[in-house]
């Protein structure tokens, strides 16, 4: 399978003046069985597009702000694979990857992502062509999934499970347990009084933090990063490579995530022993993110501190929720602190991964892995 | 129950999920938008689990689940070479 060449992002795509409603079906006959192909710069408006139809057109600007970072400015431009599934009508799907390295069992291996995965809804028998291309190209796949029917896809195509992404979920607002579990409108002042009373609780549970180390804010990923990675023990088996060149991808100015904020927990000898990251999106969601978490091993109310501080920067930004993900078998924060925190337990993720020729010797199916959100495809859109 | 109505009785409750829908043996499930790339999947894994039988992702194909004829077609193909 041959490699999509690195694209440049052309200066301006303008999005379709007009476009089909997503919930519109378009009628017709298919016309000849549609084929599959590497993706070149020349579709890339096509694919926006596409993404127009599909999605929006809202939807299809932040498709091309987060492609840009996603597929051009990545870690590995030039190995990023892409395909489109091309009819007589042009382009009708599209596949594109995020490429990664993880160690496993001490071993660097490269895997990919798949991500916006979308098919012209008319097209949507065709569409697994394009998943299978990208299982049969001989590469590594790491993904998480929630929806039974893409899992039951992947695993269809050789992926298997090899654990669980575990969610949590924090209300700050009562609005947020308003519309979960009454359905029914509070009364304003109650609705007032109960997210005080949230508030009260979550003081009464920092005060009881004995340790309380101090936690503070983070403008660069500087080099004491770099001495914090060295020095922490990291029991996982699995896990991606997590050193400042992807922290500065993955959350620095480029990253499409634009309000977000890193905290750090700093150690006496002027390094730091933890740091976290929690996103606030923009627009109408509530549902404010703590996407990565990582702390040495046995500075667990650096944890605490530092959970803390991500639920307090984000009820000042609005958020109602807050969401946190953790993979079970080697999680940064035991359940019993994130419980005592205020967080429960709401599904998650599915990991799922297919070993790929590159790595014959590991076994990564049988490795503990080690993931919060901010490391899997899912978190790229939110 | 035969093979097609196994068949048919599955794609009409559990994908389609509309216990009221007639579906013609040669009807066109792709063309007419009731079959899509997920519930093919499905539909397979029903298949194998079912009949017993293994269809390969190669065999996953517009022309072998063009219809419930064809469909049945592949399955007893393939039972017929299990024999």
């Amino acid at each position: 399978m041959a490699s999509a060449s690195r694209v440049s992002v052309p200066p301006a795509v303008t999005l379709p003046s007009t476009h089909v409603a997503p919930s519109v079906t378009l009628s017709g006959p298919a016309p000849r069985v549609p084929v599959v192909r590497p993706f070149t710069a020349d579709d890339l408006g096509d694919v926006v597009r596409l993404y127009s139809t599909v999605f929006g057109d809202r939807a299809a600007a932040m498709f091309l702000d987060r492609w840009r970072w996603s597929q051009v400015e990545n870690l590995f431009p030039d190995d990023t694979p892409r395909w489109v599934l091309v009819a007589d009508t042009g382009v009708v799907g599209y596949l594109g990857t995020v490429p990664l390295e993880y160690r496993v069992g001490g071993a660097t291996v490269r895997a990919h992502t798949p991500c916006d995965y979308m098919v012209r809804p008319d097209y949507r028998f065709h569409g697994i062509q394009l998943m299978r291309r990208f299982m049969q190209s001989g590469r590594s796949c790491i993904s998480c999934d929630d929806m039974a029917a893409t899992i039951r896809v992947s695993e269809w195509l050789g992926c298997r499970r090899v654990g669980l992404l575990q969610r949590y979920v924090k209300p700050l607002d009562a609005r947020a347990l308003d519309r979960r579990f009454t359905g029914v409108p509070l009364p304003g002042f109650g609705m007032w009084a109960a997210t005080r009373v949230l508030s009260c609780v979550d003081a009464g549970r920092r005060a009881l933090n004995v340790e309380r180390p101090a936690v503070e804010e983070i403008h660069s990923f500087d080099s004491r990063f770099d001495s914090f990675f060295r020095r922490a023990t990291c029991v996982a088996d699995a896990t991606v490579v997590r050193d400042r060149r992807f922290l500065d991808w993955r959350y620095g100015v480029r990253s499409p995530h634009r309000l977000r904020k890193v905290f750090a927990v700093p150690d006496a000898a002027g390094g730091i022993v933890g740091y976290a990251i929690a996103f606030m999106p923009l627009g109408r969601s509530r549902a404010g993110q703590v996407m990565d978490i990582q702390i040495e091993q046995n500075s667990q109310g650096a944890g605490r501190a530092l959970i803390d501080a991500c639920c307090r920067w984000l009820r000042r930004h609005g958020a109602w929720t807050v969401h946190y993900h953790q993979a079970q078998a080697s999680a940064p924060i035991p359940d019993r602190d994130l419980r005592r925190a205020g967080f429960h337990p709401r599904g998650g993720y599915q990991i799922l991964v297919k070993q790929g020729n590159a790595a014959p010797g590991l076994n990564v199916l049988a490795s503990r892995w080690r993931m919060v959100f901010g490391d899997c495809e899912a978190s790229h859109s939110v | 129950m035969g093979v097609l109505e196994q068949v048919r009785a599955y794609v009409i409750e559990d994908l389609i999920q509309n216990g009221h829908e007639e579906i013609a043996d040669s009807l066109p499930l792709i063309e007419s938008g009731k079959l899509t790339s997920l519930q093919t999947v499905e539909l397979v894994m029903f298949l194998e689990e079912r009949f017993g039988v293994s269809i390969d992702p190669e065999e996953v194909t517009e022309e072998n689940f063009r219809s419930l004829a064809t469909i049945v077609r592949l399955v007893e193909s393939k039972m017929e070479v299990r024999r």
